[in-house]
């Protein structure tokens, strides 16, 4: 017990003296949620429109009454509403020149102009509609049927941050710290000691998998403390997604030390593993807008039943058998893997 | 020179020999604008795996023609129109317990009597006709599924009113794109030069620490000053593997883009190779910047991961940026890839700069000047 407290002693003191990991375990949460949802979550914020009226009707400025979520700009003349529109001063510009409404996109904003085109056929409707002095005949209601009330962008990719958090803390504790030791030669001897394999694995992946654990937590925390998003949490489950998370990504470490045996080239090889993961899980790009091809693959991927079940966890979406029993599955992978990398490399003749 | 050029190569082979280099300087800058590309391209063109359900509770011509509407849109591959199952007792609520679960986007629910409700608003002025679009708020597919289908009634809506002749004005939208040149831009073409703009910028700011701060750390560099080697002719070597390896990069990134995707960015335009060249100047200044500040090679590594994605994200390299808070606005105009993004797509004809074109130029220049010169004061080759 005293060589198992010992190991966890030292493999902390690694980390404070590591400025790569700190970086990664502490900044790197802060930086992806503070940018992100500064970009995308800001999409919230009112759309700003640009307009020049070339003879100004009472039923056209009316019309734009209608809408109180957009903020409105008046330009004297279409060219300075189209250089405003250009340097992103206002999202899109509607020209009224008393017979047709022209409708200035922003070339480069390729991902936002399909909903500006949209926004400004809604307001040339209400103008058509309010000039003919009639409403609208048909109302559409849109309801929310998501689990979570007041759901919002953050409720989505941040238990998809914090399955990646763990994910990334559990590979690299074997892919990276465990096969870093083995290949700088500084296993072997430690195994030669009294202490048992088993013991200094469990310290270096306790410590690895606090951290792991203390990340998520972090992201869990900045996005309460920055944008103020809450979730309904399932402790019991959160635990179960969290510690099959954790031995699923460690089992997936193991597996990367299996298979890229050169020294230097395991953590590398997580690296890029965690990166394909990152991408292809659903957890930044919508699981919906990839290549059918892409979407078959991030199927196989632990990645996407991780974020799905800390979303479920999160009280976010609907937690089915099909999440739950590959999360399982997932977990048992890591047992499997993780024996297995005991009897191959924690021993002093292996080390 | 011949030391240089010796060493140059030499710098260059490593790159190529080393699997983490070979992986994240030459191969990912291609993955991800490939999958950039697929992904974006795909939604650009309208392509989605979007599911949505009609539920027709009225079974009315008019709500018959408001699903034929719906299906139309869809047939061109926007989203696939799911039907309920016929054993379904309550479709509505079917569709709720779908939508809700995720294994449908969004669902129409027409009610009943929405054909008299809509039949007789002309006339009696009653309250439109409600419909229900059910969908997950806050998840992009389930948001882009509602907004379809909510535009698709109102447009429905609309031509039932044209149709009575009811509508006395109907109004043309012209549609017209700003900045830039006149023609389509595509996204492959938008993000072409942000992915070339990260490959200099993680080329400069990684590898000038491997080769300054990890060598002399390793007591590499200790023994290349065994021999008539200077300091100058070894960073020149270094420089010069640099500007070998960001023009392969350049080309390779193009050339991606040019046969796979059929992206037309004109980078042998003067302008465009300015920027280029300044990007590169910026990059290989802030490695050295970095180098001088970081006494061992995990300073230097957390510092250049500090700088690395933020200033990507915050330069607009992969999405373009409207508004942003105060704080991060300075950020974004203090931020040399903004500038050298921008700079590069407009000198492209892909968008108008946001900021005057001297403050384009000045911005990263600055930069380049600063880190340059502080870094030659403080850099230093062997240990103390």
């Amino acid at each position: 017990m005293r060589a198992f407290l010992a190991i966890l002693a030292s493999q902390l003191r690694v980390f404070f003296r590591n400025r790569t990991d700190l970086f990664f375990t502490l900044a790197l949460p802060l930086v992806f949620l503070a940018i992100f949802g500064f970009i995308w979550g800001g999409r919230e914020r009112p759309t700003n429109v640009g307009v020049v009226f070339a003879s100004p009707e009472e039923s056209i400025l009316a019309a734009l009454s209608d809408f109180p979520g957009l903020s409105i700009q008046h330009f004297s003349d279409r060219e300075k509403l189209a250089l405003a529109v250009a340097r992103r001063q206002v999202d899109f510009g509607l020209v009224w020149d008393g017979e047709k409404f022209v409708l200035l996109l922003n070339r480069g904003r390729i991902q936002d102009n399909p909903e500006f085109e949209r926004l400004g056929r809604e307001i040339v409707r209400a103008a058509e509609l309010r000039a003919s002095g009639l409403s609208s005949p048909i109302e559409p209601v849109r309801v929310h049927v998501g689990k979570l009330i007041a759901a919002s962008w953050f409720h989505y990719i941040v238990p998809g941050l914090m399955a990646m958090a763990i994910l990334q803390a559990g590979i690299f504790a074997v892919a990276g710290r465990m096969a870093g030791m083995r290949e700088r030669g500084i296993l072997r001897p430690m195994l030669a000691t009294p202490v048992s394999g088993w013991s200094l694995f469990l310290g270096v992946g306790l410590i690895r998998m606090g951290l792991g654990f203390f990340s998520a937590g972090w992201n869990f925390a900045l996005a309460r403390l920055l944008f103020g998003v809450s979730f309904f949490v399932n402790p019991a489950l959160l635990l179960f997604y969290a510690l099959v998370c954790a031995l699923g990504a460690m089992g997936l470490g193991a597996l990367v030390s299996f298979v890229v045996r050169k020294p230097g080239s395991a953590s590398a090889a997580g690296m890029i593993l965690t990166q394909i993961m990152l991408f292809l899980s659903g957890i930044y790009i919508p699981f919906e807008f990839l290549p059918s091809i892409l979407q078959a693959f991030g199927r196989v991927l632990p990645a996407y039943y991780m974020a799905q079940g800390f979303r479920a966890a999160l009280g976010v979406v609907e937690g089915g058998a099909e999440i739950l029993w590959a999360s399982l599955g997932f977990g048992l992978f890591g047992v499997i893997a993780l024996f297995l990398f005991g009897q191959l490399f924690l021993r002093p003749e292996k080390g | 020179m011949k030391a240089a050029l010796a060493l140059g190569l030499s710098f260059f082979r490593i790159s190529l020999r080393e699997r983490e280099s070979l992986f994240w300087f030459w191969i990912f800058p291609l993955l991800l604008l490939a999958f950039l590309g697929a992904v974006f391209g795909r939604v650009e063109k309208g392509e989605m795996d979007l599911v949505v359900a009609l539920v027709d509770l009225d079974c009315s011509p008019l709500s018959q023609a408001l699903c034929d509407v719906v299906r139309e849109i869809g047939g061109g591959g926007l989203f696939r129109v799911v039907e309920v199952p016929e054993a379904q007792g309550n479709p509505g609520e079917w569709a709720q317990r779908e939508v809700r679960e995720g294994r449908i986007h969004a669902a129409l629910i027409i009610p009943r009597g929405f054909s008299i409700t809509l039949q007789g608003f002309p006339l009696s002025g009653s309250n439109p006709a409600p419909v229900e679009v059910l969908y997950r708020r806050g998840e992009a597919g389930s948001s882009t599924a509602a907004s379809i289908l909510y535009e698709a009634a109102e447009e429905f809506g609309r031509a039932f009113l044209a149709e009575a002749g009811l509508l006395r004005r109907e109004i043309p939208v012209e549609k017209e794109l700003v900045g830039g040149e006149e023609r389509p831009v595509a996204y492959v073409e938008f993000v072409l030069p942000g992915i070339i703009l990260m490959a200099l910028f993680v080329n400069g700011i990684f590898n000038v620490p491997s080769a300054i701060v990890l060598t002399k750390q390793m007591k590499i560099l200790r023994r290349y000053f065994a021999t008539p080697l200077s300091g100058g002719q070894y960073l020149a070597g270094f420089a010069l593997a640099a500007l070998l390896m960001s023009v392969f990069q350049v080309l390779t990134i193009w050339a991606l883009g040019y046969f796979a995707f059929g992206a037309r960015v004109p980078l042998l335009r003067p302008e465009a190779l300015l920027y280029l060249l300044l990007a590169f100047g910026v990059s290989l200044s802030l490695g050295f910047l970095i180098s001088a500040l970081s006494r061992t090679f995990g300073t230097a590594m957390a510092l250049s991961s500090l700088l690395n994605l933020p200033l990507q994200f915050l330069g607009g390299l992969y999405f373009p940026l409207a508004f942003l808070p105060g704080p991060l606005r300075i950020v974004m105009a203090l931020n040399p890839l903004t500038h050298l993004a921008q700079g590069l797509r407009s000198s492209l004809g892909l968008e108008t700069v946001s900021f005057p074109k001297w403050i384009g130029l000045l911005v990263p220049l600055l930069w380049l000047l600063v880190s340059a010169v502080f870094s030659g004061k403080r850099i230093r080759l062997t240990e103390e």
